[in-house]
């Protein structure tokens, strides 16, 4: 009962950031030039005005702001994103078919990334200021330096072209039609290069506050209490110290989740991943005003949602928060 | 005199950083003495497009016949303009909303602060593409895109620090002495707010340096621009032929944000000598 | 009070540690000897940064653990000289031969694990004991060191206890694999005075049913007087007296002594005004050539700057040019 009113306490603070996105998506739409009463105007090719403005008050577009922003947003919380004019196809079922290859890519990045950032960081500060630290920290340093689109190119011309031994894009090989287990197999391999071009500076961004984070543990007094009762240094640095030391790096994973979305988008972008990122390079060619913002609206709602999800696990991991 | 004969001392007990400093310098005389050095028009076609490396063009030609080397430097241009504008931008905003919230506190301080983790939460870089393709793409429209995602880690930061000025002994002295709050909080307690704030805005210029790449990439950049992420975009499409075209200006990238990386570490020695890093 | 005349279990002697400073080497613990027998308490006192708790990290080799230093010296435990031992063979020692309590037990105890777990791991390392065995155990000694259904408590995090259980808990840990030496270092100090005698108490039961020999460490000689046998007093890194606690309490010898207790005593007298030491601890980089206390010493002579004092053998030991045992 009170975990479940902990839960509903943390889900509440999302009602608020919804209505912000809300609000910003309006916003946004009502600076842009021209309404959707022009585009589907200037799509059908020299419409007269009397037609443009029945379009207008057809799509309420004659009312006043507020009123307009009411029905915008209970369209809104129904889920409704209107409709692309260029795709001629609902915003939300377009999206709804792109975001499982986007999800798929970010939470293997994501998770690869936390843990080796973990292990990484957690064995530079054991050899603190030995050689096995310099090198972990140098090569964090080049990696949170890379442009990730860039490093992708790279992989594709190392791996694909040069030693040919992973596929340079897509999500799957076309036109085969092979078993199950074949056919993750094939997604997985597919899977490789996009989620280390995408994780890779999330594996360095996470070793440097790894590292940090245990060096600051180690001065606690629990890790003498520890080595004083014969743990050995192997043991106090992956099980005493790590335990406390990952706790501001699982919160700085579910802060940096909107921030791996915008990675991702030019991760797909470059390795032909068919993900909502895809999807917005895209609707961008494309001058698809509705499906980007409607893109905008949904991978906020998915970042609002997995940053509950990472406040829940972190009273897990935290016996201090879970009251 | 002294306090910056101190500064500098500390700075350069890291000597990565001094490093850093070096190239990053020499990275900025590039990008301003470049064109004069190296007066070749970056835009023009003059050659035969997709050479490699020679002895008349350094670094190749690029798919149209442009000399990559004259591109690179035009690029720096654009590239550090935009990084620094930007990221100074983000700098003006944040501290703005930071201080106000830190210093007024109560129910601007929550509403303020509620705005900046509500632009926190929203995806940075999915937010600037939608404000560039609204807008159209220009080097203003980039800029304060960039700013525009950038400035909320500066008021989270601005306004812990003019919180725990806001209290201090030397700030009542000066309400006691009349001074208007606009005028405490410009004058007495920015000075000692801002060391913090300088480390954080000089990293911003290396993120905002490679948000524009990923931008520029995508073809959100100004059409009548050179930048690095837009060679790399034209590159890409002879990547299996001609990697290092693209190869080029990514080093570039890498090696600028690198730098400023560096440096940042250093100012954070320099400036908060009680925050540094074990 | 008798002493056991059988050989000691624990043998400082001639300890040395040193610190290197951007500004010279700093020597924080200097020819420290002294030995302890079963079921005897001794208690090293002295001011803050008089190296009584470096010397009680050094013994279980936790210092350069944490710091830069050079540990010189022997320190025998059952006639094993702890110094020369390998890594795997130390952390034997750790926990098994010698347990150890800190000052705070907020900040000594992991605040993720639970303190059964905590308990639990000790013996799952030294004693090889499965799971379930652990976790018996483990109930016993929390039940041993006076928690309240302690089954319960096997599963509670420390920040679920109060200062005193915590300190219970802490000592539940040290105590898990029965080692023939606790090292108590300020086990009080953070805690509430009711709590602190209590947890003394504890100690106190524990080393007897046990046959312990403890090694406490602390400031406060209201501490000392209540539990140790003997006693021994730093001063700048040197054992400068040692004696039974009757003896020290009833004549100090060395005037550092002496001050302490006027010290001490002046907290129960509430008329007087603070009979304090003059002058302030020498700096451990300028250290004086003589004895270390005859810049504060009103009995400082012409050859107390010369070279410092030896010791003196037996029971009652002073490292004093011109000690005096007189009533303080």
């Amino acid at each position: 009962m009170k975990s479940l009113l902990f839960v509903g306490k943390r889900a509440a603070v999302v009602v608020p950031s919804v209505l912000g996105i809300a609000v910003l998506n309006f916003t946004l739409l009502h600076m842009a030039p021209g309404d959707a009463a022009d585009i589907i105007a200037a799509q059908s090719g020299g419409a007269t005005t009397e037609f443009v403005e029945e379009l207008r008050r057809s799509f309420g577009l004659d009312r006043p702001l507020w009123q307009q922003f009411f029905i915008y947003l209970g369209k809104l919380l129904t889920f409704d994103l209107g409709v692309s004019h260029v795709q001629q196809r609902p915003v939300l079922s377009l999206i709804a078919e792109r975001a499982p290859a986007t999800v798929l890519l970010m939470l293997t990045a994501i998770l690869v990334a936390t843990l080796l950032g973990m292990l990484f960081g957690t064995i530079a500060a054991m050899r603190h200021r030995k050689w096995l630290d310099s090198i972990i920290s140098v090569l964090a340093l080049l990696a949170y330096a890379t442009p990730q689109f860039w490093l992708g190119l790279m992989l594709i011309v190392f791996f694909s072209v040069t030693l040919g031994i992973l596929p340079s894009g897509g999500m799957m090989t076309i036109g085969q039609d092979i078993s199950w287990p074949l056919r993750v197999l094939d997604i997985a391999s597919h899977l490789v290069l996009p989620a280390v071009t995408l994780g890779l500076f999330y594996v360095a961004l996470y070793t440097r506050l790894m590292r940090a984070s245990m060096l600051e543990v180690y001065t606690y007094d629990f890790v003498t209490t520890a080595r004083a009762k014969g743990v050995s240094e192997t043991r106090v640095g992956f099980v005493h110290a790590a335990a406390n030391a990952l706790l501001p790096v699982v919160t700085m994973a579910g802060v940096q989740i909107g921030h791996m979305l915008g990675g991702s988008i030019l991760v797909e972008t470059v390795f032909g991943w068919p993900g909502l990122g895809r999807l917005l390079f895209d609707a961008l060619q494309q001058r698809d005003l509705n499906l980007l913002l409607g893109i905008l609206f949904i991978s906020s709602i998915l970042v609002v949602v997995a940053n509950l999800v990472v406040d829940l696990l972190y009273g897990v991991l935290d016996p201090r928060m879970a009251k | 005199m002294s306090a910056l004969a101190e500064f500098w001392r500390r700075f350069s007990l890291n000597a990565a950083a001094v490093v850093g400093l070096v190239f990053l310098l020499l990275i900025v005389a590039a990008a301003i003495f470049g064109p004069a050095l190296y007066p070749v028009d970056p835009y023009d076609m003059i050659g035969r497009p997709s050479q490699p490396p020679s002895a008349r063009f350094p670094l190749g030609t690029d798919v149209s016949g442009r000399d990559i080397l004259a591109g690179l430097i035009g690029g720096a241009r654009v590239s550090l303009l935009i990084g620094l504008v930007a990221s100074l931008g983000a700098t003006v905003l944040g501290v703005a909303v930071g201080a106000l919230a830190g210093y007024r506190g109560g129910w601007i301080d929550a509403v303020l602060m509620r705005l900046t983790d509500f632009f926190l939460t929203i995806p940075s870089f999915v937010l600037a593409v939608v404000i560039i393709a609204i807008f159209g793409p220009s080097i203003v429209t980039v800029t304060a895109a960039i700013a525009v995602v950038s400035w909320p880690p500066v008021a989270r930061l601005a306004r812990a620090e003019f919180m725990s000025q806001r209290d201090r002994e030397y700030v009542q002295a000066c309400r006691a002495l009349g001074m208007s709050g606009l005028e405490i909080a410009t004058r007495q307690i920015m000075p000692n707010a801002l060391p913090p704030v300088i480390v954080v805005s000089s990293l911003l210029v290396a993120t905002a340096i490679l948000t524009e790449s990923g931008l520029s990439f995508l073809g959100l950049a100004d059409p009548d621009l050179i930048s690095w992420g837009y060679m790399i975009g034209v590159g890409r499409t002879v990547l299996r032929t001609a990697w290092w075209m693209p190869a080029i200006p990514g080093l570039a990238i890498l090696i600028t944000v690198l730098c400023i990386n560096l440096v940042g570490e250093g100012l954070n020695d320099a400036l908060n000598p009680r925050l540094r890093q074990r | 009070m008798t002493y056991p005349a059988a050989r000691p279990v624990l043998a400082v002697e001639d300890l040395s540690v040193t610190f290197p400073t951007s500004h010279g080497a700093v020597k924080a613990v200097a020819g420290l000897s002294f030995t302890l027998s079963a079921g005897e308490t001794l208690a090293i006192v002295g001011e803050s940064g008089c190296g009584k708790s470096t010397a009680a990290m050094s013994i279980l080799g936790l210092l350069a653990m944490r710091s830069r230093c050079h540990v010189s010296g022997r320190v025998l435990l059952d006639g094993r000289d702890l110094m020369s031992l390998s890594q795997q063979a130390m952390r034997e020692v750790r926990g098994g031969g010698i347990g150890m309590i800190f000052q705070d037990p907020m900040m000594a105890l992991n605040p993720v694990f639970t303190i059964g777990w905590q308990i639990a791991e000790s013996l799952r390392l030294h004693r090889g004991l499965p799971a379930g065995a652990a976790r018996r155990r483990a109930i016993e000694l929390l039940d041993l060191v006076g928690i309240p259904s302690p089954a319960e408590r096997y599963d509670q995090y420390p920040h679920n206890l109060s200062g005193g259980m915590r300190q219970r808990v802490m000592i539940a840990i040290a105590l898990a694999c029965e080692p023939k030496v606790l090292i108590a270092d300020e086990p009080t100090t953070a805690l509430d005075v009711t709590i602190q005698a209590q947890v003394l108490g504890l100690i106190e039961r524990l080393k007897t049913e046990l046959g312990m020999a403890v090694l406490l460490i602390t400031h406060d000689l209201g501490v000392v007087w209540e539990v140790a046998d003997r006693v021994a007093v730093m001063y700048a890194g040197r054992k400068v007296e040692e004696a039974p606690v009757t003896d020290l309490f009833r004549a100090p010898a060395h005037p550092y002594s002496q001050g302490l207790l006027r010290a001490a005593r002046w907290q129960d007298d509430v008329s007087g005004r603070l009979p304090e030491i003059g002058g302030t601890v020498p700096s451990p980089l300028r250290m004086p050539k003589g004895c270390s206390f005859a810049p504060r010493c009103h009995r400082a002579m012409a050859d107390c700057t010369l070279e410092p004092p030896g010791l003196t053998g037996g029971t009652r030991q002073v490292a004093c040019h011109h000690p005096e045992f007189v009533a303080a």
